[in-house]
């Protein structure tokens, strides 16, 4: 209907976490931080009054955390690690003892010495060059936002009482909220921040909830109960879509749930053509934890491993190379996995690579190679023929370096 | 007693925060308190904030020193959690 004033469509460009097409209303929740009181406390029973209401209100979040935890829904029990390690920061003794010190030495009250220790710990956060550790602080946040929330006695809107089919939009949605979310009736959730590696998104992922993350402003941008169009692959989301766009998306949703049926109906099937002609089907994977998603759709095998992502740190330890890839054998066995051991083109990294240094790169490569392949030959060739435990065409690798070892080979002697 | 160990972290995620949980939850099992070492740095081993500061990639190596009656059970079961990769698959 277009009754009252229509707002022009509008498209953001987030980060799809989580697949799917979904077109509905938006319900926005207001997750936005506390506002906090900073006090000083004047005589030293008001100090240990407030250390009992810190104490109070770290419980209270405490039990609603297990509380969550014993309701996930068997879908989501494998992510229950989530909820536990939110328990141990809420135990951990950086949290909480360097709070209660800090509501005793420097008289503060509760939140502002809890906000002290968060901004603490953030700081030692920021210093750590590994970003999956460091975007972890994440975590932090959320567990200090609900006990901040017991401390001010506010109560928020339970997330576990929207029974409407809307689509969630939030500045922020912890992992636990995530898991409040009565999926049934939510159709998925849109955010301003958080990533592909969030906890948030392999919930959504677990719990095949389309989302789209990082939109950096969406809720500011969306009103409650316009209609929105979220696109979970692409990361795609458009407010206010008007007609031509929702057609085109219903579109794309209804091929997408046929795509998505049609697989589900014929993937363990064997791939055969009418004639009995037999055709392997492979999936392509750059980590090993993509390995349980593709079993799902009917594999049968790992048509190629690409390792070179191991590299982007810097060179990595050939042990942990070799390592790797029997890791990666062992989990696909008794099904072969083909392992490009290294492609290392100057495509692989940051864009904007000369093309001089890509040559380098690629030239890098080969030596790379040749050397690894020298070595790991006949490692690699015994792993093999070994296969008693997990049969692996580790034979076709073998081929693959020989090959590689030979051109790097040749190249050395025309350079 | 105390006893001291070096590991070298075996899974691919480095000593990231579900391993780091598994060894604070392994540590509230004990009356022997652990520190985790890393270059200069000891750490907590019961924090888990505190491990994950210690940001350990893959292929570092920390020395474990756990002070207390048991710390011989302790240290055993912590190597146990190492050597299984904290019991990841990937």
């Amino acid at each position: 209907m277009k009754g009252h004033v229509a707002s022009e469509p509008r498209r953001l460009r987030g980060i799809g976490v989580s697949p799917g097409i979904i077109i509905g209303k938006a319900r926005l929740i207001d997750r936005s931080r506390v506002k906090i009181l900073y006090q000083y406390l004047i005589d030293d029973d008001r100090t240990g009054q407030e250390v009992d209401r810190f104490k109070d209100a770290l419980r209270a979040a405490e039990e609603k955390l297990v509380t969550l935890k014993d309701r996930m829904t068997d879908q989501v029990k494998a992510q229950s690690f989530i909820l536990d390690s939110h328990l141990m920061i809420l135990k951990d003794s950086m949290l909480g003892d360097s709070t209660i010190q800090r509501i005793l030495n420097e008289k503060i009250n509760a939140e502002w010495a809890l906000k002290k220790s968060l901004e603490d710990i953030r700081q030692v956060f920021e210093q750590i060059d590994d970003e999956y550790i460091s975007t972890r602080i994440s975590d932090v946040e959320n567990v200090v936002e609900r006990v901040l929330r017991h401390l001010s006695g506010e109560t928020h809107e339970g997330l576990t009482e929207i029974d409407e089919r809307v689509i969630i939009v939030a500045h922020d949605l912890s992992p636990a909220d995530t898991t409040e979310l009565n999926i049934n009736k939510v159709m998925g959730f849109i955010t301003d921040v958080g990533g592909r590696t969030s906890h948030t998104a392999i919930m959504a992922q677990a719990l095949e909830l389309p989302a789209v993350m990082g939109l950096k402003c969406a809720s500011e941008l969306v009103n409650e109960g316009v209609l929105l169009i979220v696109d979970g692959h692409s990361g795609e989301v458009v407010v206010n879509p008007d007609d031509s766009a929702i057609i085109n998306y219903q579109e794309r949703q209804l091929r997408h749930e046929k795509y998505k049926s049609g697989i589900a109906l014929t993937s363990h099937l064997p791939a055969e053509t009418l004639d009995g002609h037999r055709i392997a089907i492979n999936a392509n994977i750059e980590f090993l934890g993509e390995v349980e998603v593709v079993r799902d759709y009917g594999w049968e095998g790992i048509g190629l491993y690409r390792t070179e992502f191991l590299y982007l740190k810097g060179l990595p330890d050939e042990e942990d190379l070799f390592e790797d890839y029997k890791e990666v054998a062992q989990v696909v066995a008794p099904d072969p996995v083909t392992i490009r051991t290294l492609d290392l083109g100057g495509d692989k990294l940051a864009s904007g690579i000369d093309k001089a240094r890509h040559a380098g790169m690629a030239y890098y490569a080969i030596l790379l190679e040749l050397r690894r392949a020298l070595r790991k030959q006949q490692e690699l060739y015994q792993l093999a023929h070994s296969g008693i435990d997990w049969k692996s065409r580790l034979g076709r690798q073998h081929q693959t370096l020989y090959y590689l070892g030979e051109l790097a080979g040749e190249i050395m002697r025309t350079a | 007693m105390e006893l001291v160990k070096k590991f070298r972290i075996k899974n691919n995620l480095g000593l990231h925060a579900r391993a780091a949980a598994k060894i604070v939850e392994l540590g509230n099992q004990y009356k022997s308190q652990l520190f985790l070492k890393k270059g200069e740095q000891e750490v907590d081993g019961g924090s888990i904030l505190s491990i994950l500061t210690l940001s350990c990639p893959r292929g570092t190596e920390i020395e474990s020193r756990i002070v207390g009656e048991d710390s011989e059970d302790f240290m055993g079961k912590l190597n146990e959690l190492f050597e299984q990769k904290f019991g990841e698959n990937i």
